[in-house]
């Protein structure tokens, strides 16, 4: 009935005790008239009510891991960045060491300035701050991860597949986890490693990055040094803080791995 | 509580970097909500690992721009806002629709009685039995969302309109819907519809 469309938007308020007196009296006129109403809102009601009641059961708990990365947050937004704007200060080396602050302000115009000249520079850039923000805030992992368990709980979950190189000890080489990779869009895998004792990240990219051809070509942003090439369909990059001289052995164990 | 922070001129102190004592009681106040910042997440991702990276998205883009928070607003509602905000950005790098909503299933009733039992009795009933929490998540998003925010977060409409980003009439008329398909799903199958449509 075109009578109860043109009350149904006040049924809320009406179950909520929100409706105006008015809103209340034309709606309980409308009810003695039509048991569809008056049965619908009572079940409404009454759905109300148990949701309210079980309400503390419906609440999850952030984790004792969350709770830290939030707060490691905070810190990293108190942080004052240094001044910026000058274009020689993504540029040169030596870099200078950054507060975390200060790389993802960098990052952001890193980003802008080069993604009007260099789509690999670009994405680059994105990387190197990912690669810095997740290592930053990520907490070592309990269990030595199975790279071959992580593969398959990637796939189950995200629907897209991916080969995740295994740790190498005589290259000391240490596989730490594998997480979605939020500045990115989503779209890209951020397998962490330990290496040397230094944080290392291998991205895979979905699908392959308009601008990254097969020969590995080397990008250097925001301190880090990065080789990022392509292959099969998806995009790869092997980041590590800048100056690595044996980044190729890596990222030559990489390709060979995801072969 | 809600908190309020002084505006900030234009060429000031970059946020976090103001009075120390109200940036550690703002920034305390935030954290207070993680748990229902953390328990939206999940219903709006559906995966803890893709809840908890939204929320630390939303705290690090919340503390960045604690600036710009109005003085006497609302804290829990404007971080809600950013946790909706970075989530429908999510999505749409996802490339899957944010909202996924079809009214008109709501409308499906039968047309028959029978079944004597009032509502409320069919969901006492019902509820002994039933998981409400996969209920609330069997619910389509823009539903689940509105019922979500209104009956455990206590959001006003407006608040929840400001959110998901739609008109007040738009959040009353899904929580509305949202409560009827929620009981469709509780009720017992069959009666539901018969209580709903006498």
């Amino acid at each position: 009935m075109a009578e109860c469309r043109d009350l149904e938007s006040l049924f809320a308020s009406y179950v909520d005790g929100d409706a105006a007196p008015a809103d209340c009296a034309a709606l309980d006129a409308h009810f003695s008239s039509c048991p569809a109403c008056r049965n619908r809102v009572a079940g409404e009601r009454a759905v109300r009510a148990a949701v309210v009641a079980q309400r503390e059961k419906l609440r999850s708990c952030a984790s004792a891991d969350l709770r830290r990365r939030c707060e490691a947050s905070r810190q990293a937004a108190r942080t004052p960045p240094p001044v910026a704007g000058r274009a020689g200060v993504f540029a040169r080396k030596p870099w200078v060491p950054l507060s975390m602050a200060a790389t993802l302000v960098l990052a952001v115009a890193g980003v802008f300035l080069y993604g009007l000249k260099d789509g690999v520079e670009a994405l680059g850039a994105q990387l190197a701050v990912d690669h810095v923000k997740c290592f930053e805030f990520a907490s070592p992992p309990t269990l030595i991860p199975d790279a071959k368990q992580l593969a398959r709980e990637w796939a189950d979950a995200r629907g897209w597949t991916i080969k995740i190189p295994e740790s190498q000890p005589a290259e000391q080489l240490e596989l730490l986890g594998v997480r979605r990779c939020i500045s990115t869009a989503g779209l890209t895998a951020h397998l962490m490693y330990k290496w040397r004792g230094q944080p290392l990240s291998v991205y895979v990219l979905k699908s392959q990055h308009p601008r990254v051809g097969a020969m590995p070509r080397l990008v250097e942003q925001l301190g880090q040094e990065e080789l990022i090439w392509s292959k099969g369909g998806r995009t790869y990059a092997v980041v590590t803080r800048g100056r690595a001289p044996d980044i190729e052995q890596i990222a030559d164990y990489v390709q060979r791995s995801t072969e | 509580m809600v908190f309020g922070r002084r505006p900030r001129a234009s060429g000031a102190a970059p946020a976090g970097a103001g009075d120390e004592s109200e940036d550690r009681a703002f920034s305390e106040e935030a954290l207070s909500y993680i748990d229902a910042l953390y328990g939206t997440a999940l219903r709006l991702t559906r995966r803890p690992q893709d809840a908890e990276d939204l929320v630390q998205d939303t705290y690090l883009k919340a503390f960045r721009a604690a600036g710009q928070f109005q003085r006497g607003t609302n804290l829990k509602a404007w971080l809600f806002t950013i946790l909706h905000n970075t989530f429908r950005n999510m999505r749409r790098h996802d490339g899957r629709n944010p909202v996924d909503v079809n009214s008109e299933t709501v409308e499906q009733a039968a047309d028959q009685t029978g079944d004597e039992r009032t509502p409320e009795q069919l969901l006492t009933r019902a509820t002994l039995d039933t998981n409400l929490q996969a209920a609330l998540d069997s619910l389509p998003d823009a539903f689940r969302q509105a019922v979500w925010l209104r009956d455990v977060e206590e959001f006003s409409y407006a608040d929840i309109a400001r959110m998901v980003d739609v008109p007040i009439g738009t959040v009353m008329s899904r929580i509305s819907r949202g409560r009827r398909m929620l009981f469709e799903r509780l009720a017992p199958k069959g009666s539901a519809a018969r209580a709903a449509s006498r």
